[in-house]
């Protein structure tokens, strides 16, 4: 999730990647010992649930698939190199 | 913790930028006492405040009573000649059950985040129990956004003294713990002089006041893990070890705890609220607020706002709107309210045009919405520790989540995988 969040911050990410960002946090909630799965997972999901178009304008559709700082960002489907 | 540094950055008039005036305030020289005793009422019109830090019309205060109190000082002193203690002598003429009975009756909930009923918490030690029992104070305020109990501790470190006596007779423990963050270095320090001060007038040690009741409170400094504010990740690391919470069941540390005998976990500002509903009583206190939302709460709002900081309100009777409106004088000018995240960092963002449409056929707009944990529950969020974090259109919602989104990275406990390889990852 930090990852991806850095990339997004940074411009160079992908809008396929808010969707990752998204099933990320959903892999978290309900799966750990203890409350901070929710805790963490509960900010991601809500702000992307509720800002996702934000989030994705701050992405650039050209950079799908694309290697940025040695990781490949989320190709959408399709698009894939 | 570079991380939390930076969420601290976001909730602007948080811990960091309030203390100046805090410092001031310690070393603001003696006491001089009160015009009201406690035991009598409890408006707040008779207590003089710091010019500048008076509470606004809208607040009830409580457990903030003696925060930014003019002439009052972290003492022993201070604090008996304000009626201090009265209420430990009172509860310990009580039978314990009729304590755990009047906080029941007073629906008093948990103030760290999950709103769990700390009566009934009191009440899950098994009744056949032979092993001590322990009680322990959360002190690891650590969600960023909340910032209430460094100012009981710093300002009234006694309350917390005499509502952490009354809970440890009312559950039979002899022995308490407070598990301060290691941020409050100087919270510890205030902690202890407090404790040798009410140990010196035998409010606590061996035969408090005569009764044959004995209690030790201990401060104990954490190492500033994020996750041992959750209360099995702090028994764990109370009792040497690393930080990892435990696997449930059970449930509650009230059945298997520390040293594996049962212990109630309990927030500093819920223990406070004990010794305010021995005062007034358990029925008297639950017409504070709203019902099943009893008695007061400190909001501590911090964010895109005139006047950020902690509002003692009662629960459920200031919506969000009056918050920002009323309480902090209302946005910054220009500048139009995008979200809220209404209770620490790690509740529900709630949009700012959102309209919440309720079970029981209430709309709310987001200005509406109570600050009761029931509504904002339904609403999809939660009322948490308190801490509300106010933006409006200047923040980019990307580099919010980004920056929670490092906080919780850099403080998972890396003991479950999900939790430790997704979110850093």
């Amino acid at each position: 999730m930090k990852k991806i969040s850095d990339r997004i911050v940074a411009g160079k990410a992908s809008p396929d990647d808010v969707d990752t960002l998204e099933t990320v946090a959903n892999q978290i909630e309900g799966k750990t010992i203890c409350a901070f799965g929710e805790a963490c997972s509960w900010p991601t999901q809500s702000f992307i649930k509720k800002f996702r178009d934000e989030l994705k304008g701050d992405c650039k559709p050209e950079l799908a698939g694309r290697v940025v700082n040695g990781e490949t960002t989320v190709a959408a489907a399709g698009l894939s190199a | 913790m570079r991380a939390l540094m930076r969420v601290q950055v976001l909730a602007a008039g948080s811990d960091g930028l309030s203390s100046p005036p805090l410092v001031k305030f310690f070393t603001n020289g003696a006491c001089r006492g009160s015009r009201r005793p406690h035991l009598s009422g409890m408006s707040s019109d008779a207590v003089q405040y710091l010019p500048g830090k008076e509470p606004h019309a809208r607040e009830r205060r409580l457990i903030f009573r003696n925060v930014d109190r003019s002439g009052y000082d972290p003492s022993i002193d201070c604090y008996l000649k304000d009626g201090g203690y009265e209420q430990l002598k009172v509860a310990l003429k009580m039978e314990k059950t009729a304590i755990i009975n009047e906080v029941k009756v007073a629906g008093l909930r948990g103030r760290g985040g999950a709103g769990f009923p700390t009566g009934v918490k009191w009440g899950f030690i098994p009744p056949t129990n032979t092993k001590p029992v322990y009680l322990i104070c959360n002190a690891d305020e650590s969600e960023p956004g909340t910032f209430k109990d460094r100012y009981i501790i710093h300002q009234d470190p006694h309350q917390l003294v005499e509502g952490m006596a009354i809970a440890c007779f009312a559950v039979g423990a002899k022995l308490a713990y407070i598990y301060i963050r290691e941020e409050f270095p100087e919270g510890a320090l205030i902690l202890e002089k407090a404790i040798a001060e009410a140990h010196a007038k035998g409010f606590l040690g061996k035969n408090i006041q005569g009764t044959g009741f004995d209690c030790e409170i201990f401060v104990h400094r954490g190492a500033g893990a994020y996750i041992c504010g959750e209360e099995t990740g702090l028994i764990e690391s109370l009792e040497g070890k690393r930080p990892y919470p435990r696997i449930k069941p059970p449930y509650f540390p009230a059945a298997l705890g520390l040293y594996m005998c049962p212990t109630i976990v309990n927030n500093v500002e819920s223990l406070c609220h004990v010794k305010h509903i021995i005062q007034m009583g358990g029925a008297e206190y639950a017409k504070l607020g709203t019902p099943n939302n009893t008695g007061t709460r400190i909001l501590c709002v911090s964010g895109d706002v005139q006047k950020p900081g902690y509002y003692e309100v009662e629960v459920g009777k200031v919506t969000m709107g009056e918050v920002i409106d009323v309480l902090c004088g209302g946005l910054k000018p220009g500048r139009k309210l995008k979200a809220i995240i209404p209770g620490g960092s790690s509740a529900k963002v709630l949009r700012a045009d959102e309209i919440f449409k309720l079970k029981d056929g209430r709309e709310l707009s987001i200005t509406d919405i109570p600050t009761d944990f029931d509504t904002m529950a339904a609403c999809g969020s939660m009322a948490g520790s308190g801490g509300v974090i106010i933006m409006d259109d200047s923040r980019s919602m990307s580099w919010v989540i980004n920056n929670l989104n490092n906080f919780y990275a850099h403080e998972s406990c890396g003991q479950c995988t999900p939790a430790a390889k997704e979110v850093s990852g």
